[in-house]
């Protein structure tokens, strides 16, 4: 079947397209990636019948990333009997997902003793080390991430929160003109 | 050609003997003895080791800035609070692979003073070598007066000041352990060492400090003896230098 352009669902495409704006915060990697090319170089939205959008390309390449750390996961808990890969996914995608939006150049981490994961993340100068504690209900614990940062070596304060403002403080360091909060 | 095949089993059987019996015979020079004492001079410049156990599934070295992983770091029985490491020089590697085993392994691993003279453990009854354990190395200066401070708005935590400290510590089975331990400082309380609270009122330090430990020892330590580290003088140990 010869390839047409579709031009009745262009508003309905775009429509689309602004609600995952909505739903992504300036500061994140791919949000700016999105902008240069939906609004600048490539109209991917209209041809999207014949090729995948630079949208879906970015979301199955994050899908493809997460898929990998997920089998990650799953093969260091299978290594660690007081890990349990089925009860622990959730609260794991949902770390690996925040960090996997920020412009890393290496993200890796391994299991410890605590009931945490304890990721090295790299980008040019610095260094963070995040630990990231489950939610452990048994000993009155709950989620828990602690974020220590070093620039060429040097350690800066260290951070302790929830997941989410730990990432919010981590955003601010790695880029500290974009990063809003926005209150609704 | 038989006979020289009977000496040479002889011969080696000889000396296999000499091994296992330089092997068993415990290395009195780690014991606390009347002559020692506490060691409160500078150490910055000295060496820390701790063994681990590898595991056939796990490597050593993690990441692409090949730190130490984080199994290999703290030992799931180890109290982080309080973590036990040995000072490099008189104690060894060899000496190292000595684990406190058997009825008397409370007694053995028992804090005491330097100069206590304790009963000198049995092989096989009180102690084991492990020949398999591997070792990391930590210099003292790398740790030692690091401070952290936690500034929470969070009510279940808590605003606190945290200095490293690496202590002289004894124990009867061994003169040269260290402990390396965290004195908290709040305001409105007198600073106390986090490894003295009762466990239910460590949780609220628990996983900073956990965290803290972790990232400093990757970050510092090496499998590799590859430092320039000074070894303790007799006179920073013995109460009186023969």
């Amino acid at each position: 079947m010869a390839a047409t352009i579709d031009k009745s669902n262009i508003s309905l495409q775009q429509r689309q397209t602004a609600s995952v704006f909505k739903h992504k915060q300036r500061g994140d990697g791919y949000c700016l990636a999105l902008n240069n090319f939906v609004h600048s170089t490539v109209p991917a939205e209209r041809y999207n019948h014949i090729r995948p959008s630079i949208h879906q390309s970015l979301y199955l390449h994050e899908t493809k990333n997460l898929v990998l750390h997920l089998n990650r996961f799953k093969k260091l808990c299978e290594l660690d009997s007081s890990y349990n890969y089925e009860n622990l996914k959730g609260e794991f995608t949902k770390v690996i997902f925040e960090l996997l939006s920020l412009p890393f150049d290496n993200i890796s981490y391994s299991l410890t003793f605590e009931n945490s994961v304890f990721f090295i993340l790299l980008k040019d100068d610095f260094e963070f080390h995040l630990n990231y504690f489950f939610n452990d209900e048994n000993y009155g614990f709950g989620e828990e991430a602690v974020l220590i940062t070093y620039i060429n070596g040097v350690k800066q304060p260290s951070k302790d929160d929830g997941l989410d403002d730990v990432i919010l403080h981590l955003k601010s360091i790695l880029n500290p003109e974009e990063t809003y909060t926005f209150w609704l | 050609m038989a006979l020289v095949i009977k000496y040479a089993k002889y011969i080696c059987n000889w000396f296999k003997g000499i091994f296992s019996s330089y092997k068993t015979k415990y290395p009195n020079h780690i014991l606390p003895s009347e002559n020692k004492k506490l060691i409160v001079s500078d150490i910055s410049d000295c060496l820390l080791i701790r063994h681990f156990s590898e595991k056939s599934n796990v490597p050593v070295l993690d990441g692409p800035k090949n730190y130490i992983n984080q199994a290999y770091i703290i030992h799931p029985s180890s109290n982080i609070s309080d973590l036990s490491t040995n000072l490099l020089g008189i104690f060894g590697y060899e000496e190292g692979k000595i684990k406190i085993v058997g009825n008397k392994l409370r007694y053995f691993n028992t804090y005491c003073q330097p100069d206590f003279k304790p009963e000198i453990p049995i092989h096989r009854e009180d102690y084991q070598i492990e020949d398999e354990r591997k070792f990391w190395h930590l210099m003292v200066k790398d740790v030692e007066s690091l401070q952290v401070e936690y500034n929470s708005e969070n009510k279940n935590s808590k605003s606190f000041l945290a200095e490293c400290k690496v202590l002289h510590t004894p124990m009867r089975w061994n003169y040269w352990h260290f402990s390396i331990r965290w004195l908290i400082t709040e305001t409105n309380r007198t600073p106390f060492f986090l490894n003295d609270l009762p466990s239910n009122q460590q949780k609220r330090y628990f996983r900073k400090i956990a965290s803290e430990t972790r990232s400093i020892i990757s970050m510092k330590a090496r499998v590799v003896n590859n430092f320039t580290y000074r070894k303790i003088k007799e006179s920073e140990y013995l109460k009186k230098v023969l």
